[in-house]
């Protein structure tokens, strides 16, 4: 996978990287990528379903409770995506990945 | 409630069955017509209908009962400095649920930037100073936001000097995890069901210090111990051309390595995803 923009890559090294990141030993990253699913530009609240949907299935089928933190160094206005969710006429397309 | 129900019935069924191999899953969301066809809803939706469509308002609360911790940025719009009291968390998510009204104020962790100094992160904005996190009560933990040090991507394992919230989050994130993986902190945290409950109580135990009742008081809610939070010398570079594996990251992004045995949907249905994992150099 590689990073769409350049946010994720920077936080990635701060949680991990060898010489930048805060934890250093026993601890895998697993990126999730949701800005993907944009719509001509917009984001869409479907793709953010399907990642956040995918995040808590990983950790529930992987056993990963307890063990598992979630970092989100973001923030996406809700009424953002309602406006493509809800706009007469637009057709929620499956994102591609 | 619509995204709850869906969720709770998707793992019920999805979990299960893609132990052993991918299943797809159908997702088909009831929006009534009026809707659709009304634009002053469509386009201003009433501030008490943002939850229902939010995906994070239904998520949240499964993920602490997952025992998965969800640690988000407080944001730096450096907007006009907002007081303690601000009400404009209203519409940003995930951090404005964890205001104290609201559902997932006990487990959900918002991170808040501060300086190199362990002070407060204000930013000249024209004739003033101006605070960059915008909104102060929801503030779980204070971590280093400004002038950090990070991976530059789009050069091949470069890095550069960046700032913000986000950065403050990152890190927090990584030290819940390393506060998981202590093996004198099992008792104290790792409560089947209220794991992210604990962490969160326990995170702001294990900050060095605490914020006054007014914003411009604040000294630190810091986490010295494990970042850098009060080192004036950022670390020194590394010649990105000779040892970028030392940094971590090759190319645009970061080392990556997909993860086995992680279930891949298909048919253009939440697949490849993300499905990797970083393997650190310890």
């Amino acid at each position: 996978m590689r990073d769409g923009g350049t946010h994720g890559t920077c936080m990635a090294s701060l949680i991990g990287g060898y010489n930048l990141g805060v934890t250093k030993t026993g601890t895998n990253m697993v990126p999730v990528r949701w800005e993907d699913g944009s719509l001509y530009g917009v984001k869409r609240a479907s793709s953010l379903f399907d990642s956040l949907l995918w995040m808590l299935h990983d950790i529930v089928s992987n056993n990963l409770g307890g063990r598992a933190v979630i970092n989100y160094s973001g923030g996406k206005s809700p009424d953002s995506l309602l406006h493509v969710i809800l706009r007469p006429g637009t057709l929620p397309l499956p994102s591609h990945r | 409630m619509l995204y709850r129900r869906i969720a709770r019935s998707a793992i019920q069924v999805v979990v299960p069955r893609t132990q052993a191999k991918a299943a797809p899953l159908t997702l088909a969301t009831g929006i009534p017509v009026s809707q659709w066809s009304d634009r002053s809803v469509t386009h201003n939706p009433p501030r008490s209908e943002f939850n229902r469509y939010d995906p994070w308002y239904h998520f949240l609360p499964l993920f602490r009962d997952a025992d998965a911790v969800v640690v988000c940025a407080v944001g730096n719009n450096a907007e006009p400095a907002p007081g303690p009291n601000s009400d404009d968390d209203d519409f940003e998510a995930p951090r404005r649920y964890a205001r104290s009204d609201r559902h997932m104020t006990d487990s959900l962790i918002v991170v808040g930037g501060t300086n190199r100094h362990g002070n407060i992160w204000l930013e000249q904005l024209g004739s003033r100073l101006v605070g960059t996190n915008q909104f102060f009560r929801l503030i779980t933990v204070w971590a280093p936001g400004a002038v950090m040090t990070c991976a530059q991507a789009g050069s091949t394992g470069g890095v550069k000097q960046d700032r913000g919230t986000s950065l403050a989050t990152a890190q927090v994130s990584a030290l819940v995890a390393t506060f998981l993986l202590r093996p004198d902190l099992v008792g104290r945290l790792q409560t089947p069901g209220s794991v992210a409950v604990n962490v969160k109580s326990f995170v702001v135990e294990a900050a060095l210090f605490h914020t006054g009742d007014r914003y411009d008081t604040i000294k630190v809610l810091g986490t010295h111990n494990y970042v850098r939070c009060n080192n004036p010398t950022p670390p020194p570079l590394v010649d990105p051309a000779t040892k970028r594996d030392e940094n971590g990251v090759v190319g645009r992004s970061v080392k990556l390595k997909r993860a086995q045995n992680v279930p891949v949907r298909r048919n253009g249905v939440l697949q490849p995803l993300t499905n990797v994992s970083l393997h650190l150099r310890h």
